[in-house]
C-alpha cells in the first residue's frame, strides 16, 4: 500500500492548491446565494525563506452562504475559519517532531466535548495511527470551502469543507488524504469546532 | 463542561429534524496512474449537552389565526437523540391519554398545550413518560407541510393500505409510499381507518418521523442545505433558541444513524370519563419506555 511521494516544489504546490480549489468549488458550490462577487480567498503568499520547501497555504473560497454576508464579515469570518482550521491541521497532522507518539494537543480550536470525541477518534482526526511509524508529513495540498449561516447580516454557523493530503516519510511513504467536514459556531468570542465528519486514507 | 443547552423547557416550533450526514469527499486533485483502492475510516461527532437530549414534538391543531402554542397538541412524541452513539428513539403518546396535567387535574394529555402552553405540556409528558423533555417543539399542520415540501419529500414504509374520507380519498397503498408535504400531514393525521386507531397513528407519526430523518440524511452533505433547513425552521416556528443553538442541534440530528433508531408507542386501555371516550395509558409501560431510553436513547423491545 506504499506510495511514491511525490516531493513538493512551489510549482507543484501551486498547481495541486488551484486544482483543489477548483474541485472543491467545482464540487457543489457556485458561491454565495446573496453575492457572487465574493470568490475565493487567495490568502497570503508563502513566506519562505530561500533553500525552505515552500509551506503549502490553505486554499480558502466560500461555498454557500445562506442568509447575508457583507464582503468585510466575509473576509473576517474567512481569516478566523480558516485559523481554527489550520490550527487542527498543523497541530494533528503537519507539524510536530516524528516519530510522534503524543497527539493530546492535537484539537486546538474544538469545544471540550468535540476535543474528546476527537480523542475516540484520534486515529482519523490526527496522524496518532501513523505517527510512530514515520519521520516526517509534508503537505501536498490544503484547502477550505466555507458554507455560512448568517442571521441579520452576521454568521452564526459555519460548515467548513476541508482537505488536506500529505505524503508521509520514513517507514511508511505513502499520500495520505484527510477529508470531510467541521461544524463551528461562536464560543466565548471566537469560533470553534463543536462536530466533525470526516475521512481519512491512503490514496 | 459548561452547559450550553441548559436543561430548560423552551419551545420552538419542529421540522423534527433526525438525520445523519454522509459526507462526499471531493475529487483527488492529485492524479495518481498507480491508484490502489484503499480503505478510507470515517469518524463523526457532534458535542451537545447533555449528550442524550430529549425533544418533544408537537403538531398543533391550531386553526388559522389561533396561537399555535395554545391550542391543543394533536400529535406528540417524545424524541430522545444520543449524540455519542448516533442513537434516537421516539415514545408516542396517544393523544386522547387521560393524564395528570400539573395544576389542572386530569384531562387528555393534548389539553395541557392549551392549558399551560408547550411548558405545562412538556412537563405533562415528562410527568407520563419519567423524562423531562430539554426542548418542545411546536408546529401547526400546514407549516409542517411546508418543512417536509421543502426538502422534497419523503419517503416511509406504510404496513397497511389506509385512506381517509377528508383527508386522502385515494388513500395509501401499502409499503414504500413518497409523500409531499401534504401527504405527510394527511399520513400523520388519519386515525379513524386505522385498525389501531390513536396508537396506530402515532405509529404512523413515527414512520413520518424516520423519512424525514432519513430524507435529511441523504441532503445533509448538500452544501447549505442545514443552514437552509435552519432559516425555515426560524421562518416556521415559534422560538427562542439562538440561531447558533438551532445550528448546532441540526447538525446534532443529522448524526443520527438511522440504524439505531428505535421507536415504541404507549399503549392502553379504552376508557370512558363523563362520556368521552379516553385512552388510559399504560403508565407502566411508558415508565419502562423511559427508564430504558433515558440513558442511551434506545429502547430494545416496545
Amino acid at each position: 500500500m506504499s506510495k511514491r511521494v511525490r516531493r513538493g516544489s512551489r510549482a507543484l504546490a501551486a498547481t495541486v492548491g488551484t486544482a483543489l480549489v477548483a474541485t472543491l468549488v467545482l464540487g457543489g458550490c457556485s458561491g454565495g446565494d446573496d453575492d457572487p462577487g465574493a470568490g475565493p480567498d487567495d490568502g497570503a503568499s508563502a513566506s519562505t525563506d530561500p533553500g525552505e520547501p515552500p509551506a503549502v497555504e490553505t486554499q480558502v473560497s466560500f461555498g454557500k452562504v445562506t442568509g447575508t454576508l457583507g464582503r468585510p464579515a466575509r473576509d473576517r469570518l474567512s481569516t478566523d475559519v480558516r485559523s481554527v482550521v489550520d490550527g487542527w491541521l498543523d497541530a494533528a497532522y503537519v507539524e510536530g517532531d516524528y516519530p510522534r507518539t503524543d497527539f493530546a494537543d492535537a484539537w486546538p480550536g474544538f469545544t471540550r466535548g468535540a476535543r474528546a470525541e476527537a480523542k475516540r477518534d484520534a486515529d482519523l482526526m490526527s496522524n496518532q495511527d501513523l505517527g510512530a511509524d514515520i519521520d516526517g508529513v509534508e503537505p501536498v495540498g490544503r484547502a477550505l470551502r466555507i458554507d455560512v449561516l448568517a442571521v441579520k447580516r452576521k454568521p452564526v454557523g459555519v460548515t467548513a469543507h476541508v482537505i488536506l493530503k500529505f505524503d508521509t516519510t520514513g517507514g511508511t511513504q505513502e499520500r495520505v488524504k484527510v477529508a470531510g467536514r467541521l461544524y463551528l459556531t461562536r464560543e466565548g468570542g471566537g469560533w470553534q469546532v463543536f462536530g466533525y465528519d470526516v475521512t481519512k486514507g491512503a490514496i | 463542561m459548561r452547559k450550553r443547552f441548559p436543561r430548560l423547557l423552551r419551545w420552538v416550533a419542529v421540522g423534527a429534524v433526525l438525520g445523519v450526514a454522509a459526507l462526499v469527499i471531493p475529487d483527488s486533485a492529485v492524479k495518481s496512474t498507480e491508484i490502489e483502492l484503499v480503505k478510507v475510516q470515517r469518524a463523526d461527532g457532534v458535542d451537545l449537552t447533555p449528550e442524550v437530549v430529549w425533544i418533544l414534538a408537537v403538531g398543533s391543531d391550531a386553526r388559522p389565526g389561533e396561537d399555535m402554542t395554545r391550542t391543543r397538541g394533536d400529535a406528540l412524541q417524545l424524541v430522545g437523540m444520543n449524540t455519542r452513539t448516533g442513537a434516537a428513539t421516539a415514545i408516542g403518546i396517544p393523544r386522547d391519554s387521560w393524564v395528570p396535567i400539573p395544576g389542572y387535574g386530569s384531562s387528555r394529555v393534548n389539553a395541557a398545550l392549551a392549558y399551560g402552553g408547550p411548558q405545562l405540556l412538556g412537563r405533562t409528558v415528562g410527568d407520563l413518560v419519567g423524562i423531562q423533555p430539554d426542548y418542545v417543539f411546536v408546529t401547526r399542520f400546514p407549516y409542517f407541510e411546508d418543512m417536509v415540501n421543502e426538502i422534497g419529500g419523503i419517503t416511509v414504509h406504510n404496513p397497511r393500505p389506509f385512506y381517509d374520507e377528508n383527508l386522502n380519498r385515494k388513500g395509501f397503498k401499502s409499503g414504500q409510499v413518497h409523500l409531499n408535504g401534504y401527504g405527510a400531514m394527511a399520513f400523520s393525521r388519519i386515525r379513524k381507518s386505522l385498525p389501531g386507531g390513536d396508537f396506530d397513528r402515532s405509529a404512523n407519526q413515527q414512520r413520518v418521523l424516520r423519512g424525514i430523518q432519513a430524507r435529511v440524511r441523504a441532503r445533509a452533505a448538500v452544501p447549505g442545505f442545514i443552514e437552509r433547513g435552519v432559516l425555515s425552521v426560524m421562518a416556521h416556528m415559534h422560538t427562542d433558541l439562538s440561531p447558533a443553538e438551532l445550528f448546532r442541534l441540526a447538525q446534532a440530528t443529522a448524526h443520527v444513524v438511522p440504524s439505531k433508531i428505535t421507536s415504541c408507542v404507549v399503549q392502553g386501555s379504552i376508557g370512558n370519563v363523563g362520556g368521552a371516550s379516553v385512552v388510559l395509558p399504560y403508565v407502566d409501560q411508558a415508565r419502562r419506555y423511559g427508564n430504558e431510553a433515558r440513558q442511551d436513547a434506545t429502547i430494545e423491545r416496545c
